[in-house]
């Protein structure tokens, strides 16, 4: 039978209150009592727990036209909202090795619609295994499991050319085992998914990820690869654009490469921390590489920063590309001709093709400077500069811009509770 | 003068002692629980969830409430965290569903009363609260 700790509650300070005024042999039963008191309500808490995680935060570029909207809505009016979330976890173990744990997050940018980040069964099958099953998030980065609670993490927002490239599919429905070891001074952790996901543009399917990261205290080491077959969902507009593409090049020899229902993409990913209190440095590469034509894309960041106190002080640099361009060479020429052919003798399916394909192409880099302040425990402010420059393609911008930089500045107040 | 110097040393030597009574922090579990000692390293390892035993015998951690003395010095001197790095390391294994902190139960007489009835229990006091009800497996 289940106690009711708000009736223990009165229950214990009624028989508190009894025992004390019978004044002999008191002391021993009311400290009873109280220890009694005390391991009924922690015993409470321990099976139930509610954490939260809010960023408000600023953003704005100096690009001037609104049509150059720099990644998902920051242009030169200054954005509230494309920063600023708030996230809620329940944690309620069943028992003392099955937990249920729901997180909900209410982000600015999506209107603060509250989505179900996470929402999955938990089984510790024994001090090493652990078992997980249901909503969970793509562990496809050092720091993309806790990639929305801001004051985890050094930036205002992470680097986007690392972090960008499967944000908008970070979550997902799978099933995790995750086995914990040590090794000596180190702790290693070993982690395998199996799902799939889903988004608006997006299906992956049998997509696998397998972890390895290990710990000595300031040192982390980690490695990940993954893989998934993924497809367009039709009726979208980056559907349309293949579609276009598949009919420019449907008879030619690159047929191989051009966009099937079914495309393998394989993600792999290196990362190395160091925090040892004072110093944070942080480096991490990854690489995906996706069949026919959809773009291959490398990228990395390194990050420093030094704690003066509850000053942290911080410098980045972040670079992507794509890596397969070439396979969406305009100089190639379908043949045989196309009967569309205009004044150029070329098709406009192919041009059109062609300017679909060159849309993909990318390479952006950022400068980042920046400074944490923790005000107090759980509490820090963050102001961050960032120059980006996009040679000349559109980056992350939303179409290539008429000028081929641009700075942002930022400001957010993370907090963890 | 003679008398003032005399004080003064006096002063000097209570402020030493009661120093002294402060300095140190003890790892405890209860008088009845089957630990004896526990390296440094594992200590830590467990009140970071990376460790769940001692030499095979399952341990829980417990901690005592932000801004207690053994806490402070628990963290300082034996984990080497501030409580702003403390916060963001477990943020990121709560919120990634890797591991909560460990509960938080008061003071050096809570741990202790706790420890004493609970043989899996580890905590933390003051190493001059330490009594009879406990026995310590670690001290700094």
């Amino acid at each position: 039978m289940k106690s009711n700790p708000i009736l223990g509650l009165g229950v214990s300070l009624l028989a508190a209150s009894v025992a004390s005024s019978a004044l002999a042999a008191t002391t021993d039963s009311v400290s009873r009592q109280v220890r009694g008191l005390n391991d009924r309500l922690t015993a409470y808490e321990n099976r139930f727990r509610v954490n939260g995680f809010a960023t408000f935060g600023a953003v704005q570029s100096d690009v001037e036209e609104s049509d150059d909207t720099y990644h998902r809505g920051i242009n030169n009016e200054t954005n509230f909202r494309r920063y600023t979330k708030a996230g809620i976890q329940m944690s309620f173990n069943m028992d003392a090795k099955t937990s249920v744990v729901t997180q909900f997050v209410a982000r600015g940018e999506n209107d603060f619609d509250v989505k179900a980040e996470w929402a999955y069964f938990k089984h510790q099958v024994n001090n090493q295994l652990s078992v997980k099953v249901g909503r969970l998030r793509k562990p496809n980065y050092l720091l993309s499991e806790y990639f929305d609670v801001g004051y985890a993490m050094p930036w205002t927002q992470a680097p986007v050319e690392v972090y960008g490239v499967l944000e908008d599919s970070a979550n997902y429905e799978a099933i995790d085992l995750t086995y914990d070891f040590e090794m000596g001074d180190w702790t290693a952790y070993t982690q395998f998914q199996f799902g799939r996901s889903e988004t608006a543009t997006a299906v992956s399917d049998d997509l696998m990820a397998f972890n390895f990261s290990m710990n000595n205290g300031s040192l982390t080491l980690r490695a990940g690869y993954s893989q998934a077959d993924a497809g367009l969902v039709s009726g979208t507009a980056t559907a349309a654009q293949v579609s276009a593409i598949n009919s420019a090049f449907s008879f030619t020899d690159k047929a191989d490469e051009v966009v099937k229902e079914s495309n393998k993409g394989t993600f792999y990913g290196l990362a190395v921390m160091y925090d040892n209190g004072s110093l944070l440095a942080i480096a991490e590469y990854n690489s995906l590489t996706v069949e026919s034509l959809f773009p291959d894309q490398d990228g990395y960041y390194v990050m420093g920063g030094y704690r003066f106190g509850q000053w942290m002080p911080y410098l980045s640099y972040a670079h992507e590309e794509t890596t397969d361009d070439d396979t969406r060479d305009p100089t190639v020429s379908p043949t045989p001709a196309v009967p569309d052919a205009n004044a150029n003798g070329v098709s406009d399916i192919y041009e059109a093709a062609i300017g679909a394909q060159q849309a993909f192409n990318k390479e952006q880099t950022r400068s980042t400077v920046g400074v944490r302040y923790d005000y107090k425990p759980g509490i820090a402010l963050k102001l961050q500069y960032d120059m980006i420059d996009v040679g000349e393609t559109k980056g992350e911008f939303a179409a290539i811009p008429a000028e081929d930089s641009a700075n942002i500045i930022s400001f957010t107040i993370d907090t963890v509770f | 003068m003679k008398k003032s110097l005399k004080s003064l040393v006096a002063a000097l030597a209570l402020t030493g002692a009661a120093q002294f009574a402060n300095a140190g922090v003890a790892i405890v579990v209860g008088a009845n629980s089957p630990l004896a000692a526990a390296p440094e390293g594992d200590v830590v390892k467990i009140f970071l969830g990376k460790k769940k035993d001692i030499g095979g015998s399952p341990v829980v951690p417990i901690d005592q409430a932000e801004g207690n003395n053994a806490r402070n010095d628990f963290y300082t001197n034996v984990v080497k965290k501030s409580e702003a790095q403390l916060k963001s390391y477990w943020s990121r294994l709560i919120f990634t569903g890797k591991g909560q902190a460990p509960q938080v139960v008061g003071g050096d007489t809570d741990v202790k009363g706790m420890v004493a009835s609970n043989p899996n229990l580890i905590g933390y006091i003051d190493a001059g609260a330490v009594d009879g009800t406990v026995k310590v497996i670690y001290k700094q």
